[in-house]
């Protein structure tokens, strides 16, 4: 012990003289030579020993907890992403690093589409050479499914992987019983307010409408104080979805046989909105704006000619770059609950192709793309939502938000647990929803009776189906 | 192989490229046209033979009638354009300083893109903000901003003020042409006679014009027939509301392309071909007596 402590004040000693030594720095050229000095030298000696101990072997790591299912060897499976490029090329191609990882013999080939995705898409299942799996915003399900050309996952995915999502998000596309897509990212609808224009009107966050019998009222008063229409747009891609959650119409009979779309509930909602026109307090010209315009209303709200505008939160980033001095007035909130009490899921899907060569391997890539992990990272990059409750674990969902588009943040789970299909499964939905459309635009624009023209729409609606 | 057989041979060797050219790109899909015509065929399934439903579809179709009789109002096009183009021409085909400056002021238009131009058109006519609510609301003329593009009855004349505006400065090129080819001195013949300026044009420049302005009927009519690009831009795709500004084109797009009805598109393009080709007769008809 002595020795010990006698070798650690050498050592010290030495150290100690050391940096006198380097804070000296440059003796000036008048001092006296410098005396003689007695360097303390301290040697160390490592000895090395070689010793035979039993080598303990760490075991072969275990299946990646992110591989959850048995997939086709070497198999190649192509990847289309709907307008994620060039934003989020580092985000999809780290996921699919991990993929690799995971599913070490699939090789994945990326490639983004934007605007004409789905065309391409259609055209590729018709010429036989579609991709494997391909990101599609929900909506266009259906027709995919309706047309055979779509993996049902029920089937394809093992049930614990089915369990990822939240339920009602899994099954919300409902073509013949069976599910045909994996709900990837999701966005909440929300009120976007301008409280600069609310409060010019004698109005606060606290005075938004949170049904949608409130909203109409809202916007009756609102533009009686203010002079200011409200910003409502219907979902043109789905209009009976819009019907159906907000006026809590029974689309078709129990059996799917008929449409019913032309019920009291259903004349009431649209004579809802003829009145709202008819009193100036909707802007007419984007209630029927197609779900791809988004950008007009952004700019109509961006330049304070509305309260406020059902938005997702991902895209006040428009309105940022648009008006950043508007961005300070921004504030967001719940949107109004429709007479239904359900909140249409607001959705992107991932979907296999039936045609696919390695089923397998894409369903477990759509699988990935959408399991709780690669969502909450994602969540990261974006104001989207998981549709994978065990995201919302993590502290990112629980933490106080600072920026405007975050504040949904902490609600997200509830919103989005809560969404969920209502409408049975429409047959031929494209030429239905120009039907519907058509009798909206009769009652509101052209100035019609909504008994009548829901009546001629029913009628024609189910001309198509028999 | 003999000469003679060579000879004859040889003029179709030569064609040979533009035959195969043709039957690939206009024949093959002419006739594949015609036959899915009479099926039912949405891409996605194999098309279904449904015989002549498409067609007796067609006639009870009311939104097929209006789209015809829009591409029939949508004509009225042609003559506004001579006349502005010619009207044009002759205000160009002077020597004035810094002349060439407006003739390429004019002919912008031409090269511009019809989704930029439909966005600019789109901007003129909004009804929050659009130059055109505030210029007729500061002259008193409205009380409050008309939406244009939401009154049926705006939709198909804003379209055609679209395509005139665009297709002007093209056609001003053509009637300049035209009229650097009259000779001067049967204006110099008009001046001492005593015409003014509006005989001088109407007696000379008009009738020295007719080749060229039989030339532009037949093109414009055709383009006028086939317009797409200025309706789908300023209604967004929609055909406007209640489908005031859908034309035939537009309304084969939408069936084939938005509500996947492949076979029920293929029978509006059957008709309008039929209508098309009647017109290019027509129209080459009176080019031939035109050139005459």
């Amino acid at each position: 012990m002595i020795r010990k402590r006698s070798v650690a004040f050498t050592i010290f000693l030495t150290m100690f003289a050391m940096i006198l030594v380097a804070c000296g720095g440059a003796a000036p050229a008048a001092q006296a030579p410098a005396e003689p000095q007695v360097v303390v030298q301290t040697q160390v000696v490592v000895q090395t020993e070689v010793v035979e101990q039993q080598v303990v072997v760490t075991p072969t790591p275990g299946p990646n907890p992110e591989a959850v299912m048995e997939v086709e060897e070497g198999a190649t499976v192509t990847f289309w992403t709907f307008f994620l490029s060039p934003t989020f090329d580092e985000y999809i191609q780290s996921t699919i690093a991990r993929f690799n990882e995971a599913y070490p013999g699939v090789t994945v080939k990326w490639e983004d589409r934007q605007a004409t995705l789905q065309e391409e898409y259609r055209n590729s299942l018709a010429a036989g050479n579609a991709p494997d799996v391909v990101n599609v915003p929900t909506g266009w399900v259906q027709e995919f499914a309706q047309n055979d050309q779509l993996l049902s996952m029920s089937e394809v995915l093992p049930p614990a992987v089915q369990a990822q999502y939240f339920a009602d998000l899994f099954n919300q596309t409902n073509v013949g019983g069976a599910s045909f897509q994996v709900p990837w990212y999701q966005a909440v609808d929300a009120y976007l307010a301008n409280t600069d224009v609310l409060e010019n009107a004698g109005y606060t966050m606290d005075d938004l409408p949170t049904t949608f019998d409130e909203q109409k009222q809202f916007c009756l008063d609102f533009y009686e104080a203010s002079g200011i229409p409200c910003g409502l747009r219907m979902q043109t891609g789905n209009l009976l979805q819009t019907m159906a959650y907000e006026g809590n119409v029974e689309v078709m009979n129990a059996d799917g046989t008929a449409f019913t779309f032309d019920s009291p509930e259903a004349v009431q909602w649209l004579q809802d909105y003829v009145d709202l026109n008819e009193a100036g307090a909707i802007h007419r010209d984007l209630i029927l704006l197609n779900d791809a315009d988004d950008r007009i209303g952004l700019e109509r709200f961006t330049a304070a000619q509305m309260p406020f505008y059902v938005t997702g939160p991902q895209l006040i980033r428009l309105v940022r770059e648009g008006n950043p001095g508007r961005y300070g007035y921004l504030a967001l909130a719940p949107r109004a609950i429709g007479r239904s009490g359900a909140l249409p899921p607001v959705s992107m899907s991932i979907v296999v192709s039936q045609s696919t060569a390695y089923p397998k391997a894409a369903a477990a890539l759509a699988a990935f793309f959408s399991n709780p992990q690669s969502m909450l990272e994602f969540s990261k990059l974006v104001a989207i939502y998981p549709s994978t409750p065990a995201s919302y674990e993590d502290p990112f969902f629980t933490q106080q938000p600072v920026a405007i588009e975050d504040q949904i943040r902490p609600l997200a789970e509830g919103i989005i647990s809560q969404q969920k299909n209502i409408l049975p499964e429409i047959p031929r939905p494209a030429e239905v929803n120009d039907i519907v459309r058509q009798a909206i635009e009769g009652a509101i624009f052209g100035g019609a009776d909504p008994q009548t023209v829901l009546s001629d729409a029913v009628q024609q609606a189910n001309g198509l189906i028999r | 192989m003999s000469n003679t057989l060579r000879s004859r041979l040889t003029p179709y060797l030569f064609l040979l490229p533009a035959l195969l050219f043709m039957a690939t790109f206009t024949l093959y899909p002419l006739v594949s046209v015609g036959y899915l015509s009479f099926t039912e065929y949405n891409i996605l399934r194999p098309a279904q033979p449904v015989g002549l439903a498409n067609y007796q579809r067609l006639i009870g179709d009311g939104v097929f009638w209006l789209s015809l009789r829009n591409s029939f109002t949508y004509l009225l096009v042609t003559p506004v354009i001579i006349v502005s183009a010619i009207t044009l021409a002759i205000i160009v085909n002077r020597p004035l300083l810094g002349i060439g400056v407006f003739r390429a002021l004019y002919y912008i238009p031409v090269i511009t893109g019809a989704v930029a131009v439909g966005i600019a058109w789109q901007f003129l006519f909004d009804g929050s903000g659009g130059p055109i609510n505030g210029m007729l609301l500061s002259a008193g003329m409205i009380e409050k901003p008309i939406i244009f593009l939401t009154e049926p009855a705006w939709t198909l004349p804003i379209a055609m003020m679209m395509t005139t505006w665009m297709g002007v400065g093209y056609y001003m090129v053509v009637f300049l042409a035209g009229l650097q080819s009259i000779p001067e001195d049967l204006y110099d013949a008009a001046r001492i006679d005593g015409c003014n300026e509006f005989q001088k044009h109407w007696h000379i420049s008009v009738p020295g014009l007719r080749p060229s302005i039989v030339f532009v009927a037949v093109i414009s009519s055709l383009s006028a027939l086939k317009v797409f690009d200025e309706i789908y831009v300023l209604t967004n795709g929609t055909g406007g509301i209640l489908n005031s500004g859908s034309t035939m084109v537009f309304y084969l797009w939408k069936q084939a392309f938005r509500l996947q009805n492949v076979g029920y598109a293929s029978a509006i393009a059957m008709v309008l071909l039929v209508i098309t080709l009647t017109f290019s007769i027509i129209n080459v008809r009176m080019l031939e007596r035109g050139e005459g």
